[in-house]
């Protein structure tokens, strides 16, 4: 055990460091075999690791000491209980599908390589993130995410907007890391440690509900908001499609922006500890989660439809974490990256057949030309609407289960949740009328292809996992980590879930009704909804306010302190000190004038001086040194 | 009178890695007669081999305490911990030493038995715990050096450098002399042991003791020049800039750390009792080296003469960890001696590698627009400047974090403050090494001349060593930690 999390966290490091050293001159076959083979043998050796964590076995182990000073220890160890078992399945799991996947996606693109070298780096920061066993290494993967994040969605460098998207999700993240920096601070300025070993056993040391821990849990969660992509650090997620749609899958929907909801989760007894900041995590995902799906209606493009949902089910998965029920959020989180994952490569393979056209719109008629693409997108948006016996349905059940039995204002979080529902399914019902749907619009099928099998393969197994990923019990899995969640009763649990089963038939009767049945219809409620849909379609406006508010006033200020303060006060100062210095050194430089007398007598000189502090020291002269 | 040879405590398995190299050069001398010119490269291998054996030889002497010799040498792990610094710097010295003899014409086999003869010295410096076998080391590494610098027999300014190094080599060795009398005056004894126990001993008055405090101002003034710390440094430019750039790369690191082994085992080991007297005068010699070695770099056009003065401020971070006198800071100055030889030998190979390259005068503006013309020697090169002056993720960065905590823990602030502004200036001329090189060149030419397998490795090691060490501190700082603490 304790060699096989490294051997799990050391493989897509392998395979990063030769395809970014080697990747240039290796054959494109080696390439992707190394990138996606790398993924795979990591997720054999998550799968022994499963095999044994099944078996009771937990991992703690300290590999080396990283850095000692004082009392301020900073080992390198790895964690692996349930909950980080579960998660390296998940990514190496879901990871190595979907890098099988690029395979055949990315073949024909230049930087072919370099993508399959940023993706391993991915899964290696993601890993390590996962598995670190204190805050610093915690931190240290959150910022390698942040930046293998960058590069990907950054990847076609030579459009102006996927090198804005990549600043722009880099700026945000920036902001959630230096919360998560200053939670690390805090505890160790509180608690004297930075190990989760220490840090759980510590916490209760700590006031109920204080200030400090309640700072603490705050400023992680800001960590956790920007990563996660919710209210009010979201804006960078629709942005960051410009990536490929490989890595939209990976990193923007199924791993990377669910590790705000494992950070909540493994931090749980900090929560526990602090109601205040996790009612605030609740109520942060129940409002991104409605606040994203509404938008999710009035989108055209088809990945950032899919980025608003992604959006909107992660905060779902703060909802659950935020009051208590980690187990649901968790469980949420795999069929997530299963049905999320499925969602964007089958979405990939549509926008390969219509050559990069991203518009719904002019899209259409998918099941003859792209059968295998249409079935499995259907498999995963009825998963996620919530359809009954799929794995969306058990999943999202059990979190507005947990709101809507749960005492006091949480009631209120269970509605909104039920309302997202509904609108779920009507938004993604009408993705796929529109999309993939019967009406014929304007092309001839003749052109378009099926993906080929290496892209298809993986999206089938991840539709297999759509289907019976609620089967299986995660709950239970994870119960030595979180305890076990509170029984309900059958009838409450038939009854709650007929209720969701209502509200999703309602939203994908709508979307029929409008998308399907009634186009016209559609465009009479635009035009009625007027001013709301404007609202809407444009993101509240958000971007624009933030422009305003922050940017604007920003590149203002930088151009003031540019044109104003640099030249004039800051380069006279430098440019002051620098000179002074310069003139001392070239002062200084004389002394040097290459004669061996000069040498000798600055080397009596200084024995003198030595002399003459021995003689200060004993006395002999009037200055009197130490004692 | 006879002498009871037994009681002396000859223990040649002690001194066992410095008679290998010694008899490495031996070796040397004898194939030297019988190896045709243009083979003079085996000398090279079999000095490469005779090192490596040394290296095997004092690897199981770690964690000893084997005085030997009548207490005049000690085999312990600080002097492990320096044999093996200092056997790696010289394999490495030799693996790019043919290719630069060769394109210089100087290519003779005396070259490999001076510098064996040199790196035999400086072993037993620290390994010494007499007086006697300080000097002897001392002496012996400095007579090498004052031939290596001269070596390039056709050149004036070899010449000059070399002379000037004699005489003021000379000059210091006097003061060195000097003040080994007086303490040997003061106190009866020659062996460390027998000063400490005089320090100590209640009745000897220690820190009002003329005749000691003279002697060890004295002994430090030697020491001081053999590390080329202000204002005992003035030899250092010269010498540096004339000696052959490769000799220069040798003594810049070897030199520095084989003098400080010495000052740790005569200002720590042996005097603890007296440090609020040595105390001062340390702390001046290394206020005005981290003075004077950061403020001349700055005005320097020639890349030699500017790490000559980098190599004068780093001797006073060095002696920095010195000053508290414990154990812990001077875990400190071991680490920093370890990571300022791999970066500042890594600094000067890439300017060895220069010039074997054809650029004879190391001027500055040569190096304009390296970074076109040999991509990876500019690269290595950027990462021994950003390292030499501090800059995370290197390695240079957690030796001055360490010296600078062990003042902090120490309670020392006037040299603190001193180090760190004089630090920030550092950054100017380390800085402007990596601008010159990145700065457009003038005419772009892609020289495809080869640096050679051995150059590029040991190049490749040195920066990697730097970056991996800078994020993974912990290996070398344990050692270090362990030498420091063992021996006392």
């Amino acid at each position: 055990m304790d060699t096989l999390a490294p051997l799990v966290l050391l493989t897509p490091l392998a395979g990063f460091l030769v395809n970014a050293l080697f990747g240039r001159v290796l054959p494109r076959r080696v390439v992707g075999w190394i990138g996606a083979g790398s993924i795979g043998l990591a997720f054999v050796f998550a799968l022994v690791a499963l095999s044994q964590v099944l078996g009771g076995q937990r991992l703690d182990q300290t590999y080396f000491t990283w850095w000692q000073s004082a009392d301020f220890n900073v080992p390198f160890n790895l964690y692996l209980d349930q909950l980080s078992t579960l998660m390296i399945l998940v990514i190496t799991g879901v990871g190595f599908l979907i890098h099988v996947y690029s395979v055949g996606y990315m073949r024909e693109d230049p930087g072919y390589s370099r993508f399959f070298a940023y993706m391993n780096l991915f899964v290696f920061t993601m890993l390590l993130l996962v598995l670190s066993g204190n805050l610093l290494w915690l931190i240290i993967g959150w910022a390698g995410v942040g930046l293998s994040s960058y590069l990907l969605i950054g990847f076609w460098f030579e459009r102006t907007s996927a090198v804005l998207a990549a600043r722009k999700a880099f700026v945000m993240n920036t902001i959630g890391d230096v919360g998560m920096v200053f939670a690390a601070f805090l505890i160790f300025l509180n608690l004297r440690v930075l190990d989760y070993q220490g840090l759980f056993s510590r916490v209760h040391q700590l006031p109920k509900g204080g200030v400090v821990i309640t700072a603490i849990c705050l400023l992680l969660l800001l960590g956790a908001v920007a990563k996660s992509a919710q209210l009010p650090l979201h804006t960078w997620l629709p942005d960051a499609m410009e990536g490929p749609t490989p890595v939209s899958a990976l990193i923007h929907a199924a791993t990377m922006v669910t590790a705000g909801v494992y950070l909540v989760a493994r931090m749980h007894l900090l929560y526990d500890w602090a109601p205040a900041a996790a009612a605030t995590v609740a109520v942060i995902g129940g409002l991104t989660a409605l606040f994203a799906a509404t938008i999710g209606t009035s989108q055209v493009d088809i990945k950032r439809i899919l980025a608003y949902s992604t959006m909107s089910q992660i905060g779902y998965m703060f909802l659950a974490v935020g009051i208590g029920a980690y187990a649901a959020g968790m469980f949420h989180f795999m069929t997530h990256a299963f049905f999320k994952a499925l969602l964007f490569m089958a979405a990939g393979n549509v926008i390969h057949a219509f050559h990069d056209d991203q518009d719904i719109r002019h899209m259409g008629n998918l099941r003859a030309g792209l059968p295998i693409t249409f079935w499995t997108f259907l498999i995963g948006t009825l998963s996620i609407s919530g359809f009954p016996l799929f794995a969306g349905f058990f999943s999202k059940d059990e979190i507005i289960r947990a709101a809507l039995s749960a005492p006091g204002a949480e009631f209120w979080l269970g509605v909104i949740a039920l309302i997202t529902a509904g609108l779920t399914a009507y938004y993604m019902f009408r993705l796929f009328f529109i999309a993939f749907g019967w009406e014929w619009l304007s092309h001839d099928d003749r052109h378009l292809h099926e993906a080929l099998p290496v892209q298809t393969v993986p999206i089938i197994i991840l539709a297999v996992g759509a289907v019976v990923g609620g089967y299986v019990p995660v709950a239970s899995f994870l119960s030595p980590v979180f305890g076990h969640a509170v029984e309900v009763g059958a009838g409450a649990f038939i009854g709650l879930a007929a209720l969701s089963v209502l509200v999703a038939l309602v939203g994908f009767l709508t979307a029929y009704l409008l998308h399907a049945r009634r186009p016209d219809l559609a465009l009479v409620w635009r035009a009625r909804l007027g001013p709301i849909h404007t609202l809407v379609e444009h993101k509240y406006y958000v971007d624009e306010l933030y422009d305003r508010v922050f940017v604007r006033p920003g590149l203002a200020l930088a151009r003031f302190l540019n044109d104003i303060v640099e030249p004039r006060v800051i380069d006279g100062a430098v440019n002051g000190v620098a000179d002074f210095f310069l003139l001392e050194a070239r002062e200084f430089r004389l002394i040097q004038t290459g004669r061996v007398g000069t040498y000798a007598l600055w080397t009596l000189g200084g024995a003198i001086g030595v002399v003459l502090v021995v003689a200060a020291f004993l006395g002999y002269l009037p200055v009197r040194l130490g004692g | 009178m006879t002498i009871n040879i037994s009681g002396i405590g000859i223990d040649y398995g002690a001194i066992l890695p410095e008679l290998v190299v010694a008899g490495t050069a031996i070796v040397v001398l004898f194939l030297e007669l019988v190896v045709p010119p243009d083979r003079r490269r085996w000398l090279a291998a079999v000095t490469v081999i005779g090192l490596l054996g040394a290296l095997v030889a004092t690897i199981p002497l770690w964690g000893q305490n084997r005085s030997a010799f009548g207490d005049t040498v000690i085999a312990d792990s600080l002097a492990v911990f320096f044999n093996v610094l200092l056997i790696a710097i010289t394999i490495a010295t030799v693996a790019i030493s043919p290719r630069y003899l060769h394109a210089l014409d100087l290519d003779y086999g005396e070259y490999y038995i001076l510098i064996l003869g040199a790196t035999a010295g400086m072993m037993l410096l620290a390994a010494a715990t007499s007086l006697m076998t300080i000097f002897l080391g001392i002496e012996l590494l400095s007579i090498s050096l004052y031939v290596l610098s001269g070596f390039a027999r056709t050149t004036l300014r070899s010449q000059e450098s070399a002379l000037k190094y004699l005489l003021l080599g000379g000059f210091a060795t006097g003061f060195l002399l000097y003040g080994m009398a007086l303490i040997y005056g003061a106190t009866g004894s020659t062996t460390l042991r027998g000063i400490a126990a005089f320090t100590t001993a209640a009745s000897s008055n220690a820190a009002g003791n003329v005749l000691l405090l003279l002697g060890i101002g004295f002994l430090s003034v030697g020491l001081a020049f053999k590390a080329s710390a202000a204002p005992f440094h003035m030899w250092t430019p010269d010498v540096y800039e004339g000696a052959p750039t490769i000799v220069t790369t040798f003594m810049s690191v070897a030199t520095k750390s084989a003098a400080f082994a010495a000052v740790g085992r005569v200002f720590i080991a042996t005097f603890p009792s007296i440090s609020s007297r040595w105390y001062f005068p340390l702390a001046l010699i290394a206020i005005f080296s981290l003075f004077i070695g950061n403020l001349v770099a700055i005005t320097q056009d020639n890349i030699k003469r500017m790490l000559a003065y980098s190599g004068i401020a780093h001797a006073g971070y060095i002696l920095l960890g010195v000053l508290p006198g414990t154990a812990q800071a001077f875990s400190a100055t071991l680490f920093y001696i370890a990571a300022y030889s791999v970066m500042n030998f890594g600094a000067f190979a890439v300017v060895t590698a220069v010039a074997a390259g054809g650029e004879q005068n190391a001027d500055l503006s040569h190096w304009r627009g390296l970074f076109y013309r040999r991509p990876f020697l500019a690269t290595v090169m950027t990462i021994f400047m950003l390292s030499l002056a501090g800059i995370p993720p290197t390695v240079g960065f957690f030796a001055k974090l360490f010296v600078f905590q062990a003042l902090v823990n120490a309670q020392i602030w006037a040299p603190l403050i001193v180090a760190v502004i004089m630090t920030i200036v550092s950054f100017y001329y380390y800085l402007r090494v990596i601008v010159i090189m990145l700065a457009a060149p003038d005419e772009v030419a892609v020289e495809k001349r080869p640096l050679g397998i051995p150059t590029s490795t040991v190049l490749g090691v040195a920066g990697l060593a730097t970056v991996v060490l800078g994020i993974f501190p912990a290996v070398v700082l344990d050692w270090a930690t362990r030498a420091a603490s063992l021996h006392f």
